[in-house]
C-alpha cells in the first residue's frame, strides 16, 4: 500500500506577494496648523467638496489655520498626477485628503 | 518547505487536498480548482514559450510584479488547458497596459469585472464558444479562460472581496466574463482587424465591463429600430456614465447576434455606420435622469453624455441563430478612468 506521504505531490503557490519597497519617508507632521496654509485635495467622488469645504471652514474658525486651498484630482480612479502635486508642493503647509462617497 | 529546487514556491499536498486548502486561504474564487502540479504548470508554460519568471508586466499601485508562472498556476486552477495559456497571458498583458487601470478596475466599489473579447483563427482551434449561449456555461475554454483572469486578480493582485476589491455588490461576470467573436457577416470586418491586426492573427480585447444589459428586440429588421434599442440601453440613467456630472461619457461593448448583425448589413450599414448612428444619439436630455432619480450637474447643458466617441462603442458579433437578443456591456467607469486594451496573442 502507498502511504499518504507518497501520493503527495508539489503544489505551487497561486500567490504574488508584495515586492518590498524601500521605506517611504512621509513628510513632517507640523506641530500645529495656526497660520498654516493647507490644501485639501478632493479625489472627484460625489459630494467630496461639500465635506472638504465644510472641514476648511472649521479649520480656519477653529484651528486658526491661515487659508484654505480647494484642489481636486480629475478622477478619482487614478492617482494625482504630478502637475497637481507641483502645485500643491508649493502651496501646502499642510495637505488633507481622501475623502470618499 | 523550501522552494529550492523547484519550479516556485510551493507545498507538499495530497491532491484531494488542494481544494479544501486553497479555499480556506481565500485562493479560490469559491468554486473547487485543479491541483497547480509541477507538472501541469510547467506544460502550461511550455505551450506558449514561457519562462516561469518571464515578467508579463506590474501594477505599481499594488507593488506587485505579474509573472507568468504565476498566471500559468492560476490558469491550471481555473482548469485550463494548456493551449489555452497564449489567450491567458495576452489577455494579462492587455490588462496590465496603464490605461486599463487594472488596479481601479479591481477595486472599485462599482464592481466591474474584466470582458475578454477574443477575434481570430486560435480561438476556434482551441475550440472556444462564439455561438450559442456565449455568455453562458458548456465551454471549457471560454469558462477558464475568464475564470483565470479573476484568480489572477485574487491571487497575483492581491484582490481579495470586501479588502483590495471593495465591489459593493460585484456582478456575475466576475467569475468568468469570456468569448470568442463569430466571424461578422461579410463585407463587416472583424474585430481584430479594426484594432489593427491581421486576419490570420489573433487578438484580444479586454474590458472594464459592468452588468450586461439584454437588447431584445425580436421584431424589427431595420438598423436604426435595433440600434435605438441598443441606445435604449446605452442611454439608461442606471448605468453610471450616462449623465455622469463630468458630461464626458464612457464606453461600451455592444455584442450584435447574428441576425440583428445580417438585418443591419443587409441594410448596407458598415460597422463604422453603426458606431455613428448611435454616437450621434447617445446623449440623453437632463430631465430623464431627473426622471430617473438621478439630478447630474454636469456642465449646464440640456444634453448630458453616455458615450464618449463613436470609437468607444466595441463592436463585437456573438451568439446563436432563432432569437434575435444582442447584449451591451457598458463600461464600469468613464473613458478618463479606464479604457479597453488589446494584444495579440503569441502563436
Amino acid at each position: 500500500m502507498t502511504s499518504r506521504r507518497d501520493q503527495s505531490v508539489w503544489i505551487l503557490s497561486p500567490r504574488e506577494e508584495e515586492v518590498p519597497q524601500p521605506p517611504t519617508l512621509f513628510a513632517q507632521r507640523p506641530d500645529h496648523l495656526s497660520g498654516l496654509d493647507v490644501v485639501l485635495l478632493g479625489n472627484a467622488k460625489l459630494n467630496v467638496d461639500v465635506v472638504l469645504r465644510e472641514l476648511g471652514r472649521r479649520l480656519v474658525d477653529d484651528y486658526g489655520v491661515g487659508s484654505v486651498t480647494y484642489l481636486e484630482k480629475e478622477v478619482a480612479g487614478k492617482p494625482a498626477d504630478r502637475a497637481l502635486l507641483a502645485i500643491v508642493r508649493a502651496r501646502a503647509g499642510a495637505v488633507l485628503t481622501g475623502v470618499g462617497d | 518547505m523550501s522552494a529550492q529546487g523547484r519550479l516556485g514556491p510551493g507545498e507538499l499536498l495530497q491532491p484531494a487536498e488542494v481544494a479544501d486548502r486553497f479555499f480556506s486561504r481565500g485562493w479560490t474564487d469559491g468554486l473547487p480548482v485543479m491541483p497547480p502540479t509541477e507538472g501541469a504548470v510547467a506544460a502550461t508554460l511550455g505551450a506558449g514559450g514561457f519562462g516561469f519568471d518571464q515578467v508579463l508586466g506590474s501594477v505599481p499601485e499594488r507593488s506587485r510584479t505579474v509573472t507568468a508562472g504565476k498566471v500559468a498556476v492560476n490558469a491550471v486552477m481555473a482548469g485550463c488547458l494548456p493551449e489555452y495559456f497564449p489567450v491567458v497571458v495576452a489577455a494579462v498583458r492587455a490588462a496590465l497596459e496603464p490605461r486599463f487601470n487594472l488596479h481601479a478596475v479591481s477595486s472599485s466599489t462599482g464592481g466591474a469585472a474584466v470582458l475578454i473579447l477574443v477575434s481570430g483563427p486560435l480561438a476556434e482551434r482551441i475550440g472556444m464558444n462564439s455561438g450559442a449561449n456565449a455568455f453562458g456555461p458548456g465551454n471549457r475554454a471560454n469558462a477558464t479562460i475568464g475564470r483565470t483572469m479573476r484568480l489572477v486578480q485574487m491571487n497575483v493582485l492581491g484582490s481579495e472581496p470586501g479588502l483590495m476589491d471593495a465591489s459593493t455588490l460585484g456582478h456575475p461576470g466576475k467569475y468568468t466574463f469570456c468569448i470568442a467573436e463569430a466571424p461578422p457577416p461579410s463585407p463587416w470586418v472583424s474585430l481584430r482587424e479594426e484594432l489593427g491586426y491581421g486576419p490570420e492573427q489573433t487578438a484580444v480585447l479586454v474590458f472594464p465591463g459592468d452588468s450586461p444589459l439584454k437588447v431584445a428586440n425580436q421584431g424589427a429588421a431595420t438598423p436604426s429600430a435595433i440600434l435605438d434599442t441598443a441606445l435604449a440601453a446605452l442611454r439608461s440613467p442606471s448605468n453610471y456614465n450616462t449623465g455622469h456630472d463630468s458630461n464626458t461619457g464612457g464606453q461600451a461593448v455592444l455584442v450584435i447576434c447574428p441576425e440583428h448583425a445580417e438585418s443591419i448589413r443587409d441594410a448596407g450599414w458598415t460597422k463604422d455606420d453603426v458606431r455613428a448612428y448611435v454616437y450621434e444619439r447617445s446623449a440623453v436630455p437632463r430631465s430623464s435622469m431627473r426622471a430617473a432619480g438621478r439630478d447630474s450637474k454636469g456642465d449646464g447643458t440640456d444634453l448630458l453624455a453616455s458615450l464618449a466617441g463613436p470609437d468607444d462603442l466595441v463592436l463585437v458579433t456573438a451568439g446563436g441563430y432563432g432569437g434575435r437578443w444582442s447584449m451591451l456591456v457598458p463600461a464600469w467607469a468613464r473613458r478618463a478612468t479606464a479604457t479597453f486594451s488589446h494584444a495579440p496573442v503569441a502563436t
